[in-house]
């Protein structure tokens, strides 16, 4: 069922989710320059994860939800309540946070601040340092022209949200990190899950950007889940 | 039996081929419908493509890491006689969403 949430501000995210209603809730959160679609749906996240209610959305300036060119609309507090927002439309309380990159960051940032509303974190191609901060790697660059990607808003995304983050914390959650041992962005995964007090599972040979299709992360991720 | 050959699809939005990351599978396999078969990477997402039909894998016709142009083929299955002659189709979303699957063209 695909959806329209209103944020606290005001813009239109949209949201999807599938699988029974009262199964346990993962909400799956897209990396930067990404897209629900392109993260999850079409890396296969929706069949590995069968038999959980798997709610996705866009993030404010990527696909289909509403984007705006200031980058005062895209701070780390405006990010945690849209996913909130989308938590509350579909009536969970309580759901696992499954994020890639910067989805993986807003993740731990949510559970820091609403720790009732997090049950678990797993986190995939987690960068180590803050997230868009000093120069952008050429990759992600060019993700930000792919089609159907908006370059001005997410260049006001990548502003705003380097202006309003906080420094990275571990949270209290049970914490899961899935990296690519060949992720140039998500480097040092050894130090950052312990930083992080995280499980740690490494795909041999995987970059950041063809990680999230990986059979290994999607089994990691449902063991994980459901052992808590 | 009968041999029955998937092309890689239209991957969408102007992309012309994908490399392979990885096959799931490997000729022998006997696979359901939708059961996760060969993930791909193109310049802009890695993407998994589920079987198209229940059936018995025959040949790949790419190895891991290697590029495979759209419309190539891809992958072949060995099917029943009487199934041989029923060209494929692509089940419609009633969703706007965009789940790559395989199908045989119709000529």
């Amino acid at each position: 069922m695909r959806d329209t949430v209103t944020t606290v501000d005001g813009l239109s995210l949209s949201a999807e989710t599938s699988g029974p209603d009262a199964a346990p809730a993962i909400l799956a959160v897209h990396g930067f320059a990404s897209t629900a679609q392109d993260n999850w749906v079409a890396a296969g996240w929706p069949r590995a994860l069968e038999g959980y209610r798997l709610i996705t959305f866009d993030l404010r300036g990527h696909g289909a939800s509403e984007t705006s060119p200031d980058p005062a609309r895209y701070s780390a507090a405006l990010l945690r309540a849209d996913a909130l927002a989308v938590l509350d439309h579909f009536g969970v309380e309580r759901a696992h946070w499954l994020g890639y990159s910067l989805g993986a960051r807003i993740g731990l940032d949510v559970a820091r601040e609403s720790p009732e509303r997090i049950a678990t974190l797993s986190l995939g191609g987690l960068p180590s340092t803050d997230p868009l901060s000093g120069a952008l790697p050429a990759d992600l660059v060019a993700g930000m022209q792919a089609p159907g990607r908006d370059p001005l808003a997410l260049a006001a995304f990548a502003e705003g949200l380097r202006a309003s983050t906080a420094p990275m914390q571990r949270a209290e959650q049970p914490t899961l990190l899935v990296t690519g041992d060949a992720d140039t962005i998500a480097t040092d995964p050894v130090d950052l899950a312990a930083r992080l007090g995280a499980e740690l599972v490494l795909l041999p040979g995987r970059t950041h950007s063809n990680a999230v299709s990986a059979r290994a992360f999607k089994e990691a991720v449902v063991a994980f889940v459901g052992r808590h | 039996m009968a041999d029955k050959t998937f092309p890689l699809p239209d991957l969408g939005e102007g992309l012309i081929d994908a490399t392979v990351i990885e096959w799931l599978v490997k000729p022998g396999d006997r696979l359901e419908r939708n059961d996760p078969m060969v993930e791909v990477e193109t310049t802009k997402s890695a993407l998994e493509i589920p079987s198209p039909l229940s059936g018995i894998v025959k040949t790949l016709h790419a190895a891991d890491g290697e590029t495979i142009e759209v419309g190539k083929p891809f992958v072949t299955f060995e099917v029943p006689d009487e199934e041989a002659g029923i060209v494929g189709t692509v089940p419609k979303e009633s969703e706007p969403v965009r789940r790559v699957r395989l199908s045989i063209p119709e000529d």
